[in-house]
């Protein structure tokens, strides 16, 4: 249920000339995460109820990420709401994971360009968590020149 | 007329902040866990495991303790970091340096709660000690990764009905069983609730005729004690005062303040009790507090029972307060 929480986004706007950044919000969901450390008496497949030990202390995420840009896009003629879907391995640092985590990963989001007429960008992504993956900062590098960056926050309470 | 919204806005926010005791609470805790540094402990004890020892415990700081019983080594509730839960600075730092234990064979976690439970801990000493056994409740599997450390999972027993005395597992001669604690499963917060995953118990360890009791977080249970007293001759409980100051009455059900505490003591007709759980963590102004009380009510109700707690026994003689990094080899004959 904690996964229908939002967490913020920062999404850059541009036409090439102009640039603005765009506030959203991103939903978090993880149909399937595997774990590379499950212990004997747990299972290393999980799906949307994620346990975060067995996430952040090394797993694979498949995730699908519903964005919905509060403030709309003013220069690139993307649509507000976009859907990504992809996958990310996340790798303890501190303690285990539970102190600090990093993740790398990569996406398709799937987002109407009403200028250019393309409805989707792939993106490169990292993210460092912190606190027992409460909080953390997400930032993708997206392939399209109109929304080059996004930085999220990642938020979730277990 | 947007700028002005703005100012009151940010206005009302400042005050709002400053004047919420969490959240000051939270931002200090956040900020002396980045930046302070806890009480340092002098004069660690570099060889806690001795020749010749029948039974030693060496406290490491709020419910970490280091038992020897012959020639085994119990390692209980390990938290060694300086920051506990993420955001909390301890006050005094952890009491031995995990590089001079020399030789751990059993790991015993009574409860998944970030005071009694640090996966950065348990990952040095799975490096350290691969081939030591990790003892967990049933339930707190779910907040553990793989180590190399063999993990055993015993289910415990946490009620009348239940028996008090759960699943016991021999280990190269020793034996370790879980008993009875009232307490909660989970880490979060939350989860204790959503999860409904169980998880906490209190440990009987018995070697070569000696008995140590370590009784996790539990609240006082007019029980249990008596039962498992009834059932094992111990030698030395670890028995954990507060954090709360009148857990018995003030409807602070997992907890057990240093009244109760030594009504355990009493009830389990133990030879020795170290309190635990304390010293670590603000819960006080002076977080040795429950061990002032625990020894002003040793003293004062020694050896009469004037006052409503029922004793068999004066307390001052068994009781043993240690320092963070103190230990006390038990004189056998």
């Amino acid at each position: 249920m904690m996964q229908i929480i939002p967490s913020p986004v920062i999404f850059q706007d541009s036409d090439g000339k102009n640039s603005k950044v765009q506030f959203g919000l991103r939903w978090q969901l993880i149909p399937l995460n595997i774990s590379f450390r499950s212990n004997k008496f747990t299972t290393p497949l999980q799906f949307f109820k994620i346990n975060p030990v067995r996430r952040f202390t090394g797993s694979m995420d498949i995730f699908v990420q519903p964005e919905w840009t509060v403030t709309g896009f003013k220069y690139s003629g993307l649509s507000r709401f976009g859907i990504s879907a992809g996958s990310r391995i996340i790798l303890p640092i501190k303690g285990d994971g539970e102190k600090m985590a990093f993740s790398l990963g990569g996406k398709y989001t799937h987002r109407n360009d009403a200028i250019t007429g393309k409805n989707g960008y792939w993106s490169a992504e990292g993210g460092i968590y912190f606190l027992f993956g409460f909080v953390g900062l997400q930032f993708s590098y997206n392939f399209d020149e109109r929304s080059r960056y996004n930085i999220g926050f990642f938020l979730k309470y277990f | 007329m947007k700028r002005q919204l703005a100012v009151i806005l940010i206005t009302i926010l400042t005050v709002t902040i400053n004047g919420c005791w969490p959240v000051r609470v939270g931002m200090k805790s956040i900020g002396e866990s980045i930046f302070g540094e806890p009480e340092k402990v002098k004069n660690k004890i570099k060889d806690p495991i001795k020749e010749n020892v029948r039974l030693s415990a060496l406290w490491v700081g709020h419910s970490t303790v280091l038992l020897q019983i012959e020639d085994k080594v119990i390692l209980v509730d390990p938290v060694f970091e300086d920051v506990i839960s993420g955001v909390v600075l301890r006050k005094v730092e952890a009491g031995l340096d995990m590089k001079n234990i020399p030789k751990l064979d059993i790991v015993a976690v009574s409860h998944a709660h970030m005071d009694h439970m640090s996966l950065g801990s348990l990952k040095d000493l799975d490096e350290r000690f691969p081939k030591a056994k990790l003892v967990i409740p049933f339930g707190s599997e779910e907040y553990l990764p793989s180590y190399d450390m063999d993990m055993i999972r015993l289910k415990t027993a946490n009620s009348k009905e239940l028996g008090y005395i759960g699943e016991s597992r021999e280990i190269d001669g020793l034996k370790i069983t879980a008993v009875f604690a009232q307490h909660q499963g989970g880490r979060y917060g939350m989860d204790s609730y959503t999860w409904k995953v169980p998880g906490c118990t209190g440990y009987i360890i018995e070697y070569k005729g000696i008995t140590v009791f370590y009784a996790g977080d539990t609240t006082y249970d007019e029980f249990a004690y008596k039962y498992l007293g009834t059932q094992y001759k111990i030698d030395l409980a670890l028995i954990p005062v507060g954090p709360c100051r009148d857990c018995e009455t003030d409807g602070s059900y997992y907890h057990v303040a240093s009244l109760g505490a030594l009504k355990v003591f009493d009830e389990l007709k133990a030879d020795y009790m170290i309190p635990v759980h304390y010293g670590a963590l603000e819960y006080f102004a002076d977080p040795n507090i429950p061990v002032y009380v625990l020894k002003d009510l040793a003293e004062r109700y020694g050896s009469s029972s004037a006052t409503g707690l029922a004793i068999s026994k004066p307390y001052s003689e068994g009781l043993k307060i240690l320092n963070e990094g103190e230990q006390y080899i038990f004189q056998y004959k």
